[in-house]
Parts: C-alpha cells; sequence; structure tokens
C-alpha cells in the first residue's frame, strides 16, 4: 500500500479557500494509538476479568497490614512515658527547650502563651483536673486528649518523646504566675515531681 | 468547491459580522472580568485578608465565579465569535436569523450578569462548573436551543454542499454540551434560587464528573479545534495538513472523550470498573486528541518562516502546543497511580491552566488579533504590543505552571510521607500548606503577566477599533444556491486506481474506504452527521451510565446511614452556600497516609443521601468527611469566627457572619420535603422539621455555653453548620440502629 500513498496531494475541495490535503496518517500516530489501545484490553482482562490483578481495598489492607507491623516493631524501642522517664526529661532543659518549641501552635489557642489558660485551663496553678498532678497523668491527656472537652488528643501527630517534651516544658511553667492567670478549676494537689 | 453539484441559480448575500465584533468585545470583557477574578483568588491563598472580610468575596464563593466567567464566559463568548464568523464563510450563508443572532449573544451576556450577582451571593447548586441554580440553568438550556437553532438554521440554507472539518467540532459541541447540561443539572427546586440535584453520592459524583470532564471536552476542546481548523490554514495560507487525519481524530475524540469522566474520581466511592473505564479511555484519547495537534502543526509545514514575523502565528502555535501538553498531561494524570499523587494538589491546578490559558487563551488571543483588522476594517493598531502580549503572556503561563508543578508535587509528596516509626511525617496538615506559599506567589506573578497580556490586547483592540472606518463596508458575495437535485456521487480516484496497480478490483474499493470516501458523502447530509454525533456520544455516556445507575452492588448499602436532621441539612445548605468544597474534599481515599490522617476510608454507602455530593477536587485545606466528633462544638466556633485562632498558621478565611446571623427555620420544611420528594426517608420530620431542627439547635447552643463558648448561638447559623460537621462520617461507627426521634428506613442504594 506504502508505495501508493500521495505525499501532499491536494483534495479538488475547498472551503472559504481553505484547502485540504489528503496526507496518509503519520505511522508513529497510528502505531501509539494501536499500543494504547492494546495495553487498555489487557489492562481490562488483568484487574476485571481474570482477578489476578488486586483490587483498590485489597492492596489497601496488603498496604495496612505491613504499616501495622512496622508500628508495633518500633514500639517495642520506643520512649515508655512512665514517671520517672519523664522526670528525667523535666530535669533535662533540653527537652525542655523541645516542649517550649512544640507548645505555640498546639497549645496557646488553648492554654495562653504562658500557660495562663484561655479556653483551655491555666496550666501554672497547682489544680488539676484530669491528671492528679502527675508528670504520666499530663502526658496521657496530651496524648489521648479530653475530647469531651475540646482537648486534641495529639498521639496522633506527636511521637513520644515530643509528648514527653511537651510534658516536661507544661510541668516546668507551674508556678510562674503569669499575668491574666484563669481562675484555678479542678482538685488542688502537689505535684508528683515536687514530692520526695 | 464542485461546480458540478451546484446547479441552483446564483444568489448574493452578505455576512453579518456586527454579531461577530460584539461576540469579540464581550470575549474581552469577560475574559479580563474573569481573569482579574483569578488574580484575587491567587492572592487570597497566600494572603487570606485580600478577601476584605467580606462574605462575597471569600474564597469558597469567587472560585466558582472564577471558572465559570472564565470558561463560560471567556472561552464562551470567543466560540461564539469563531463560530460566527467561520460558519457564514465555510457555508457561504448569513446567520439564519439577525433576531436570533441578538437573542443568543443578549441572552448569553444576562446568563453572564446573573452567574456574577448569585454567585458571590452565595447561590450555588455545589458541583463544579455546574454552580449556577435553577433559574439560570434553565436560561442556558433555553440560549443554547436558540444557537443551535441559528446554527443549523444556517447550515439548512447553506450554499456550500459539504461540511468542512470546523463545522464537525461545532455541531459535536452543540449536541453534547446540551445533552450534558441538561442531565447534570437535574434538580428538584426548592425555593427561587435553591434546588437539590436529583442525583446522590455515588451517581451524582457520576454524573456530575460526566459532565465536568466533558465541559472541558465540547466546550474547551472541540470548538476551539474547530476554530483552529479554520483560523489556522487562513492565517498561514496552507492547506490543512491531511483531512483523512481530520475524520480519524474527529471520530474518535467525539466518541472516547465521553468516557474518560470517572478518571476524575479514582480510588473514590466510586466503584473500580468505572473507575478503570475512566482511565483507559483516557489512555486511548492521548492520539485522538494529538491528531488535532499534528494537524495543527503539520499545516504550518513550508510556512514556518511565516512564525518568525506573525504574531497571530506565533498565538497559534504556542496554542497548539500546549494543547499537545495538556492532552498527553491528562491521560498521564488519569493513570491510578499517578493520580494517587497528583490528586487534589495543585498539579491539577497546573494541568487545566496550561490548557485554559496555554490552548483557549492563546487561541483566542490569536483569532482575535487575526479577526481585529477584518472586523475594524483597518489596520491592527500594533503589532508590537500585540508581541509583549505573547510574550508576556507565555512566560506567564511558564511560571504559572512551574509553580503549580512544584507545589502539587510538594504537596502530594507531604502528604504521604511517613518515617521511620510508621508515623505520618507531617501529621499536622498546615505544614504541608506553609510549604506552598512561596509557590502561591510566583504563581500570583505569573497569572498578572497573563493578566496584563490580556489588558494589552483589549487596549490594542480598543485602538483599533477607534480607526475603523465612518461606516463599515458590507461586501456583497455570490454564489450559486444548492439545488434541491439528489447529488451524484462525487468520483473519487484512489491512488492505486490511478497509476493502474495491478490489483484485484477489491482492492480499489477497499482503498476507496481507507480514502474515506464513505465520509465524503456524510459531509454532506448535516443530519446524518448530527445524528451520528448524538449517537456516539450517547451510546458511550450510557454504557458508563447504565451500570452506575442499576448495578446495586455498586452502592453496598450501610444500614446505620441514617438521613440528615432537619438542622443538619441546613448546616449543609451553609456548607454549599459558601462553597467549602471549593478547599476541602470529603473522601478519604483507601490509602494508608489518608486513614493515618484522617480515619477510615469513605464507602459508597455513606453517601446515599448527599444532594448534591459534596467530594470535591482539592484539598487546599484537610478532607472533612470524618471531621464529626474530632473536634468539640466550641473548636468550631472559634476557627470559624477566626481560623487563626485555633490554627495559628492557617490561610482560611474567617466567617464571623455565621455567629451573626440567624438559621432560618422558616426553610427547613420545604428543603426536607424536597428531599422527601428526592426519596430521602424523613419520616416525622416531613411535618415537623422546624420543631426538630429548633430542639437539635438549644442542645447544641446549650453544650457550646457547657464548655466555656458564648451562649446565645442557638439560632444562629454556626450552629446549623456545627451540627452538619458533626455528623460527617460519623455514620458507619454507629450501630445500626434507630436514632431517637427519628423514625427512618435503612438506607438503600438508589
Amino acid at each position: 500500500m506504502k508505495k501508493f500513498e500521495r505525499e501532499d496531494h491536494l483534495l479538488e475541495h475547498s472551503y472559504d479557500e481553505i484547502q485540504e490535503y489528503d496526507n496518509p496518517l503519520p505511522r508513529w500516530w497510528v502505531y501509539i494509538f494501536w499500543a494504547t489501545i492494546v495495553f487498555s484490553v489487557f489492562y481490562w482482562i488483568h484487574y476485571h476479568m481474570t482477578g489476578q490483578g488486586a483490587p483498590v481495598a485489597q492492596s489497601y489492607d496488603e498496604e495496612m497490614a505491613e504499616l501495622n507491623k512496622l508500628k508495633a516493631e518500633i514500639a517495642a524501642k520506643e520512649f515508655k512515658p512512665e514517671e520517672a522517664n519523664l522526670a528525667a526529661m523535666l530535669a533535662n532543659p533540653a527537652s525542655i527547650e523541645e516542649g517550649k518549641a512544640l507548645y505555640p501552635s498546639r497549645c496557646m489557642p488553648c492554654h495562653g502563651a504562658s500557660g495562663e489558660g484561655l479556653v483551655g485551663p491555666n496550666l501554672t496553678d497547682d489544680h488539676w483536673i484530669h491528671t492528679k498532678g502527675t508528670l504520666a497523668g499530663i502526658y496521657n491527656v496530651i496524648d489521648k486528649g479530653v475530647p469531651a472537652k475540646g482537648m486534641i488528643p495529639w498521639g496522633t501527630q506527636l511521637k513520644p518523646a515530643q509528648i514527653g517534651a511537651l510534658t516536661a516544658y507544661v510541668a516546668s511553667l507551674r508556678g510562674t504566675s503569669p499575668a491574666n492567670a484563669k481562675a484555678p478549676e479542678g482538685e488542688q494537689i502537689a505535684p508528683s515531681w515536687l514530692k520526695k | 468547491m464542485s461546480a458540478s453539484a451546484n446547479t441552483g441559480r446564483m444568489e448574493q448575500f452578505t455576512y453579518d459580522d456586527a454579531i461577530v465584533r460584539k461576540f469579540a468585545w464581550a470575549t474581552v470583557i469577560w475574559g479580563i472580568v474573569g481573569m482579574l477574578v483569578g488574580v484575587i483568588l491567587a492572592l487570597q491563598l497566600p494572603k487570606p485578608e485580600a478577601n476584605l472580610g467580606l462574605p462575597y468575596t471569600t474564597f469558597g464563593r469567587l472560585r466558582p465565579l472564577h471558572t465559570n466567567a472564565v470558561i463560560f464566559a471567556f472561552a464562551g463568548n470567543a466560540i461564539f465569535t469563531g463560530v460566527y464568523y467561520s460558519l457564514q464563510r465555510l457555508l457561504k450563508a448569513r446567520m439564519f436569523s439577525d433576531l436570533l443572532s441578538k437573542l443568543h449573544f443578549w441572552g448569553w451576556q444576562f446568563i453572564i450578569v446573573a452567574a456574577a450577582i448569585t454567585l458571590p451571593l452565595g447561590y450555588s447548586q455545589g458541583k463544579e462548573y455546574a454552580e449556577l441554580e435553577w433559574p439560570i440553568d434553565i436560561s442556558i438550556a433555553l440560549v443554547w436551543v436558540i444557537f443551535g437553532v441559528n446554527f443549523f438554521g444556517t447550515v439548512a440554507k447553506r450554499r456550500e454542499r459539504h461540511l468542512f472539518v470546523a463545522i464537525w467540532f461545532y455541531i459535536a459541541s452543540i449536541i453534547t454540551v446540551a445533552i450534558l447540561h441538561i442531565f447534570n443539572s437535574m434538580a428538584i427546586p426548592v425555593e427561587f434560587l435553591k434546588s437539590y440535584s436529583v442525583y446522590a453520592g455515588v451517581q451524582d459524583a457520576f454524573m456530575q464528573w460526566w459532565y465536568g470532564h466533558n465541559a472541558v471536552a465540547f466546550f474547551l476542546t472541540t470548538p476551539f479545534l474547530g476554530m483552529m481548523y479554520y483560523f489556522m490554514p487562513k492565517a498561514a495560507d496552507r492547506p490543512v495538513f491531511s483531512y483523512r487525519l481530520s475524520i480519524l481524530h474527529f471520530w474518535t475524540l467525539v466518541f472516547m472523550y465521553i468516557w474518560a469522566g470517572p478518571h476524575h474520581l479514582h480510588y473514590t466511592a466510586l466503584p473500580e470498573w468505572a473507575s478503570t473505564l475512566g482511565m483507559l479511555f483516557s489512555v486511548m484519547l492521548w492520539m485522538p486528541s494529538w491528531g488535532g495537534m499534528v494537524n495543527g502543526l503539520l499545516t504550518l509545514r513550508g510556512a514556518w518562516h511565516k512564525v518568525a514575523d506573525d504574531v497571530v502565528l506565533k498565538f497559534f502555535v504556542a496554542a497548539v502546543t500546549f494543547y499537545g501538553m495538556s492532552t498527553f498531561e491528562g491521560p498521564m494524570m488519569s493513570i491510578k497511580s499517578v493520580n494517587s499523587l497528583s490528586h487534589y494538589t495543585d498539579w491539577t491546578i497546573a494541568h487545566v491552566h496550561g490548557g485554559a490559558l496555554g490552548w483557549n487563551g492563546l487561541l483566542t488571543a490569536g483569532m482575535l488579533y487575526w479577526l481585529a483588522p477584518r472586523l475594524f476594517q483597518t489596520r491592527l493598531y500594533s503589532k508590537k504590543l500585540a508581541e509583549l502580549h505573547f510574550w508576556g503572556g507565555t512566560v506567564g503561563i511558564l511560571l504559572y505552571m512551574v509553580a503549580m508543578y512544584v507545589s502539587g508535587v510538594t504537596q502530594g509528596l507531604m502528604w504521604r510521607a511517613f518515617d521511620e516509626t510508621g508515623r505520618l511525617t507531617h501529621p499536622d496538615f498546615v505544614e504541608t500548606v506553609l510549604r506552598l506559599v512561596p509557590f502561591y506567589w510566583v504563581r500570583l506573578v505569573g497569572g498578572l503577566m497573563y493578566f496584563g497580556g490580556m489588558c494589552l490586547m483589549a487596549y490594542n483592540l480598543a485602538m483599533t477599533w477607534r480607526a475603523r472606518p465612518a461606516k463599515y463596508e458590507e461586501p456583497v458575495y455570490e454564489a450559486p444556491a444548492l439545488s434541491s437535485q439528489p447529488v451524484p456521487a462525487e468520483k473519487i480516484v484512489s491512488p492505486m486506481e490511478e497509476e493502474k496497480a495491478p490489483v484485484a478490483g477489491v482492492a480499489y474499493s477497499l482503498e476507496k474506504f481507507l480514502l474515506a470516501a464513505w465520509h465524503r458523502r456524510w459531509e454532506r447530509l448535516p443530519v446524518v452527521f448530527s445524528v451520528w454525533v448524538a449517537v456516539a456520544v450517547i451510546v458511550a455516556s450510557l454504557f458508563e451510565i447504565i451500570p452506575t445507575f442499576l448495578i446495586r452492588s455498586n452502592v453496598p448499602t450501610i444500614s446505620s446511614v441514617t438521613p440528615y436532621s432537619p438542622l443538619e441539612l441546613l448546616g449543609r445548605d451553609i456548607y454549599i452556600r459558601e462553597g467549602c468544597y471549593n478547599c476541602h474534599s470529603q473522601m478519604v481515599r483507601p490509602m494508608r497516609a489518608e486513614t493515618e490522617r484522617y480515619g477510615e476510608y469513605s464507602k459508597p454507602g455513606e453517601f446515599v443521601y448527599d444532594h448534591p455530593f459534596q467530594w470535591g477536587s482539592r484539598r487546599i485545606g484537610p478532607d472533612l468527611h470524618r471531621v464529626g466528633g474530632k473536634y468539640p462544638h466550641l473548636w468550631h466556633v472559634r476557627h470559624m469566627e477566626n481560623p487563626r485562632s485555633t490554627t495559628p498558621q492557617s490561610i482560611m478565611p474567617p466567617y464571623p457572619w455565621l455567629l451573626t446571623d440567624d438559621t432560618g427555620y422558616s426553610k427547613v420544611q420545604g428543603r426536607v420535603n424536597a428531599m422527601a420528594m428526592l426519596g430521602v426517608p424523613y419520616g416525622e420530620s416531613i411535618n415537623r422539621a422546624g420543631e426538630f431542627a429548633r430542639q437539635q439547635a438549644r442542645q447544641i447552643g446549650s453544650e457550646i455555653a457547657a464548655q466555656g463558648g458564648p451562649g446565645g448561638l442557638a439560632d444562629k447559623e454556626i450552629v446549623a453548620l456545627i451540627a452538619y460537621m458533626q455528623r460527617l462520617g460519623t455514620d458507619i461507627k454507629k450501630a445500626p440502629a434507630e436514632p431517637p426521634g427519628q423514625p427512618v428506613k435503612t438506607a438503600e442504594a438508589r
């Protein structure tokens, strides 16, 4: 056939003086077009007829199984929010600095710039609502939140060591008596880390 | 033109260029308006204060105005300019009716003005590019019919036997846009400017993107291809490269485009088979789309030297090149694995602006510069300014696109990044937004350059217009009328025949078939041609629509999913009014990065009462499908009043009026009843919607006060919105019991 293809053969018709050539389709154009069609047929067969291609939900389950396995492995090695570990962080100025850096974008909107309390309670007094005045209690509130009261569970966004640092920073605010402090709420308890 | 076919008497006629001039001015004016709104939106992302704190100018309300203005006002008027100019000449006939032409023009401008008023006021159907409320939708349908009658009337009284390829594309556009508009806009009117889509959830999403994608196809692609086929050979004074390529790419494009819509819904609750079909037909569309590019660019063979001096050709070459880029990128982004990264990001924004600014915008500009001396019958005021427009505009597009590509890929990768402990690297959504702010500034600069080019063109055209003659000449043309006698078949000599190739006669016939002799016959039978176009479009649509609506397993029933309470429905209407879907999706995809961030992935059965669906297409803010119960009411109150009080770096605009405006319970009964008409099982609420709404509002109002928030909010819009947001995505977490006070049947796939 190719032999008989006419290059730049002008067709007789013209429309408002526009003429048309009868050039053959570019070879590459035809080949790619066929290739996309063949690909599509095989793709459809693979995913929707033979059952070999995994459906999205199945791929997702596999992905999650892998992720959960990794999480379990990591959890065994990670920072443990025990009272002693947290007390060590409170004694370490570097940890307090780390917590201080995490504070503004997460805690400030509800607890104020210096922990004086806004919507959320005052963090600087000796009154405790959920924590019983323990470091592990503060950690737990930051980690799990108090959804009923609007405290966000930060455990989905922060790592245990970061929550530990925040705990240390918050504990360090105790007794700072900032301006505009909110009235104390909850039970008055001497903080655990000052006992002994 | 073959003289033998025409045996009618000679007739004299003129062309109506006055209507073309009107459409050309409307194109320029709405182009500037639509792009100015775009520039303002581009500024609002890095600087939310740029909305001046007014409800009417928030991102969620202005973005629909921008998209509607540039698509339907700018590109729409550009299409009508091109069609009214070229159609008359290609058919050797004045438009069918000058009155219809005027009705079409003024009707369309009226619709645009109505859109420009209602969208900032918050009247919206909540479906992208189809936001206009039902009275405007009906006007659109009417004006489109006027256009169609005028168009086909002109075809009927033509003096040119065959239809040129440009006209094929116009026909496809007119027929398909009518079908798309009518079927996607099906809604139950509730109030003068309020309606609910008759489709819900998965089906509504399917219809919307069948429409949305084919608005791109049959509003922004095929009419512009038709214009390219007329204006490109005219400007280059060269024959079209290949008639056969025109035929093949026209029919493949028309047939395949229609299937591609579901690629906008990959990994969503849309059934997987539909998603796959959308992807595969998009991949197969690559070459049919490129057929237009090839025919455009190869038409310039032997005329490339002209491109250097002719600014019109520069615009056309750049436009066709951008078309080629977009139509390669489109199929690529429709591949599921690519889409999983690109979806919901600025990558899509880059893609559409490559097409819109590059292909539609530059082609329109080239056409207007070519038309100006002909319409105003004088020389173009300044070639230099036109050159400046070309270079400024093109560099502007590139800046815009590069900025948005980087922004899109950056955010896409940040969303899916996990650290070595199996946690999201960027769990805080706003962190991924802040990273984009520098690119938003670059995009603004690119957009301003493009906008500046449009202003230069307006000035250039105005100055050209000022130099017009006192009275426009109206040349009289002469051509024989078409005879009503049957037309003898044209004799087509195939190359083999011509060379008397030593093959059997059947080979000659086969070759003639391949040379599209059969198509030549269709081209002189506009009715047959139009019917085949309609058949191609409708058949392809039904292949997807019928299973989407009829196969029950597409939307497995979830028995705990119940209708929105009356107050939640009012809240949902506020969500739609404020255009929240422009920045927030409600569709968690089955990917670990999404479920870790937002919660369980979204199931088809959760949306059966969503008239319309609100899945969204871009996450400028986080997904909201699982936001229900995530924050306390008070958090929402403070966040809506000022988003930066809860998220210090947020770029969301404040909505303080929600705390002061009354909910307006008088509307709720009508709205519940409309939903019930659509088959939502509302039970007792059909009679007591207002009572139930007040009851729930009082409850939420007192909970806000108990959390330490302000009192007296119960009857304010914020409470309705909170009721809706707190409900979002929570049904599947409930036991499949019937909530008290709301006797409802179980959800069914409908």
